[in-house]
């Protein structure tokens, strides 16, 4: 057999590897790296209606391109957690799927289910010239990368969005600070029969007190948005982190209750719940029962965020309502111009790469083709001319009813059009939140709290959480008595524990950051 | 005046008589008072089962905004079709329907089969046979072996993903009935049995030609139970089924009804996915599901009771 192996064919062989090389050189990196076959996709949602001619059309340009085509499996929202947290472990044969610390990204990343994506940005120049390095740096895990930051917005700005059209219609003119807020509250309460004047659902209303920099009710976190909460997993005991921190190099954690401001936020909602400002039954209505509410026109303001999605909820109230218009309350007491609230830039959702099943390069070739305006247009809004069409440099008018879950894939935030029907009040936050310039960075921006040391404690005290805290953050119980229960449940949950490791990590944070 | 009277005496005598029988019919008819109170009480009852399932059907033909603002009532004013035309415009419901009909038939034969066979070997107390095979019932009734094992058996080694037999298999023997069978089994006389042997049938003659006639009741119990756990099957389709084409219609409403609730407070919705009816939708979405296997109870009702209290006498 080696007598085969002649010089003749050593010179062949040698000739076609050279022709290869060169090709490669005018190549595509992505055919360079040698890729191909299908890179499956986990997204949350479904399919969204003409998803398959999209595909077609997307693939084809991939093969084209890559050489490689695209998937994706659509779980629904109510079973996206469990599933792919499944599908990680069993090491299925997947690419890419939407993870975040709400979800189960900080126990994959652990387990060791995640790829490193440190450095792996620089391969891809498209990526890398769509994504802020400030973004980058904030969400590095003690230096390391672990996925792509998906965000549309340089800063997440917790806000109320609020029926102007009563507003007006009771002499209130833009309403900018807490006190003209609740003077609005009262008087919708008092005339306007049927109409509860704050609406919110059972999931999330610790955002009515802890500041993140703001609690929605949390007076003092208005007039100073400069402290972010931070926990040990997706849910439990919030702590507070000392303002100093930057200066002193100690952190000082405390827990939620010990600040003044959440504890006056608290007897706040409290005495809202008793006259009724509040909707009675928050531990019973999930958010949908509650946009559905408003869109009746049965609630006068609900909870919003500066990802440019609060004008949807004009389409359905106008349906009840035809003279309703919306506008949004940033609870900062004065204008935007004038504010610089503290953010982590955190992204709330993040692509992951499996670390098990996947692809690195192939998963960052398609995130690098993703970054480019035609192809991110085509998957976020679909086929132009059958699904959407352009409306100026950025915005759309949806065509048809095409739904892509870009928040789990591709949103970029220069590359992101507007919904045509976005008010102007919400076009106006929705800028402001673009600019990285008009937020100032938190301390421990990019400190991620790792619960393994006390696993235990942090689980039972998130039992703790849902049963003694969570009817304070509705004003269900007297705030006195049931801070009592709380502090005392927590105390024998492990909070010194918790409190210690906590300062320990925050700490060690601070040192490194130097 | 005697005679007068004496005949009116006669005539009201005879007319007594006469009565006699119609007063004793009307005796009979005249119901008893408990009998009425449990008419009563039955019908009331049968009203606060009744009057629920209607409202669910007028509120999904209930427009939202009165839904959201008025909450339920007896009659659909305004009528919608909202929620029915956004549950037919997404993904092919016929599509849904064909998959889990052949889930539910196909996956009830399979079960009421295997369940039968099993029941009946461990019924007849073979040695060395029927013990293992109880044991091998029993256990998975204590125990189960975890959400990663099932999902790596079924996927890696049977490589059954995206296939409806996925949904089949992990549920196609539920212990609990095997056990009702088993006892049903045991009551069948065994003289029959003996007879049947002695006139020569082999051991699948008997149990094809002689058991199995006779113990029709607990088949159609087994047969119900599995058609409505394979109709109501939706989570090994989630865990198996990625392809869209193939999902079984309670997992195409479990994802729409899941995206519409989450649609209103995430961010990527359109603004009409943003006003979906919520509420008239969670309606009509009941409606759908449990109108079909509705239909199953009132052919199995008779074999239903009569099946479960055979099998409940003898242990």
């Amino acid at each position: 057999m080696t007598r085969n192996f002649s010089r003749r064919h050593f010179l062949a062989l040698s000739g076609a590897a050279g022709l290869g090389a060169a090709l490669a050189g005018g190549m595509p990196q992505a055919f360079a790296a040698g890729l191909s076959g299908t890179s499956l996709t986990l997204l949350p949602s479904q399919a969204p209606s003409n998803w398959k001619a999209v595909l077609d059309k997307a693939n084809a340009a991939l093969l084209a391109e890559h050489g490689f085509t695209l998937d994706a499996q659509f779980i629904n929202w109510s079973n996206y957690g469990q599933q792919s947290l499944l599908k990680f472990t069993a090491g299925a044969s997947f690419d890419t799927a939407l993870q975040a610390l709400w979800l189960n990204m900080a126990q994959l990343q652990q387990s060791g289910s995640l790829a490193d994506l440190t450095g792996e940005l620089d391969k891809w120049p498209n990526l890398k010239a769509q994504i802020a390095p400030k973004l980058i740096e904030a969400n590095s895990w003690n230096g390391k990368l672990w996925g792509i930051p998906q965000v549309n917005s340089a800063g997440r700005v917790q806000h109320f969005s609020i029926r102007q059209d009563l507003a007006e219609k009771h002499g209130f003119g833009e309403i900018w600070d807490f006190d003209t807020l609740e003077r609005y509250f009262y008087t919708i309460k008092e005339k306007e029969d049927g109409v509860t004047p704050f609406g919110i659902g059972a999931n999330s209303t610790w955002v009515l007190a802890v500041p993140t920099p703001t609690g929605m009710f949390n007076q003092q976190s208005w007039e100073d948005p400069t402290r972010m909460q931070y926990l040990f997993a997706g849910s439990g005991l919030r702590f507070l982190l000392a303002k100093d921190a930057a200066t002193t190099g100690s952190s000082k954690p405390i827990p939620f209750w010990e600040d003044d401001g959440v504890v006056a936020a608290l007897r706040k909602i409290r005495k809202y719940h008793e006259d009724g400002i509040i909707n009675a039954d928050p531990f019973n209505s999930d958010s949908a029962t509650i946009q559905s509410q408003f869109q009746a026109g049965r609630i006068a303001s609900i909870w919003s965020m500066t990802d440019g999605l609060a004008s949807n909820q004009l389409v359905g109230l106008r349906k009840a309502v035809p003279t309703a218009s919306l506008a949004q309350v940033v609870p900062f007491g004065k204008p935007l111009s004038e504010v610089k609230p503290v953010q982590t830039f955190q992204a709330d959702n993040m692509v992951v790469v499996n670390a098990n099943g996947g692809d690195v390069d192939r998963a960052l070739a398609l995130q690098d083709w993703l970054s480019v305006k035609q192809n991110h247009d085509l998957i976020e809004y679909g086929i132009e001319g059958t699904d959407w069409e352009a409306a100026g440099d950025d915005s759309l008018n949806q065509l048809s009813q095409y739904a892509f879950p870009g928040y789990a894939l591709l949103w970029r935030s220069a590359l992101e059009r507007r919904s045509s029907f976005m008010t102007e009040s919400e076009k106006a936050v929705f800028d402001w939140a673009q600019d990285y310039d008009n937020f100032a960075t938190d301390t421990f921006a990019s400190f991620i709290p790792d619960v393994s040391a006390v696993k235990q404690e942090a689980a039972q005290m998130n039992n703790v959480i849902i049963q003694h805290a969570n009817p304070l953050f509705h004003g269900l119980a007297d705030v006195d008595a049931q801070l009592d229960k709380l502090k005392s449940a927590a105390d024998a949950a492990g909070l010194n524990m918790l409190q210690a490791e906590m300062e320990k990590q925050a700490d060690a944070y601070l040192k490194a950051r130097g | 005046m005697s005679t007068t009277g004496y005949n009116e005496s006669l005539l009201d005598h005879e007319a007594r008589e006469a009565d006699k029988p119609a007063a004793r019919r009307r005796a009979r008819r005249r119901p008893e008072p408990f009998t009425v109170a449990s008419h009563i009480v039955v019908t009331l009852f049968g009203l606060f089962c009744l009057i629920p399932l209607w409202m669910i059907i007028a509120g999904s033909f209930t427009d939202e905004t009165v839904l959201a603002r008025q909450g339920y009532s007896l009659f659909p004013n305004p009528f919608s079709l909202a929620a029915y035309e956004l549950l037919f415009s997404g993904q092919s419901l016929l599509n849904g329907y064909v998959a889990s009909l052949f889930i539910t038939l196909v996956g009830t034969i399979l079960s009421v089969s295997s369940t039968a066979s099993l029941a009946w070997v461990i019924a007849r107390r073979l040695p060395w046979i029927s013990r293992p095979l109880t044991v091998f019932a029993y256990v998975p009734m204590l125990f189960h072996g975890g959400l990663v094992p099932l999902y790596l058996l079924v996927t890696q080694v049977l490589s059954l993903s995206n296939s409806w037999f996925a949904v089949i298999l992990p549920i196609l023997l539920a212990p609990f009935l095997v056990f009702i069978t088993v006892s049903f089994f045991r009551q069948l006389p065994e003289e029959i049995l003996d007879a049947a042997r002695i006139d020569g049938a082999g051991e699948l003659r008997i149990f094809f030609q002689i058991v199995l006639p006779l113990s029709k009741p607990i088949l159609a119990v087994l047969g119900l139970f599995y058609a409505v756990t394979y109709w109501n099957e939706w989570f090994m389709a989630l865990l198996f089924v990625s392809d869209p084409d193939k999902y079984p219609l309670q997992l195409i409403l479990q994802n729409l009804i899941a995206n519409v609730t989450n649609a209103t407070s995430l961010p990527g919705a359109t603004a009409a996915q943003a006003a979906a009816p919520v509420y008239q939708l969670r309606f009509a979405m009941t409606v759908l599901t449990v109108g079909p296997i509705l239909l199953a109870y009132p052919f199995a009702q008779r074999f239903f009771v009569k099946g479960i209290t055979l099998g409940a006498t003898k242990g």
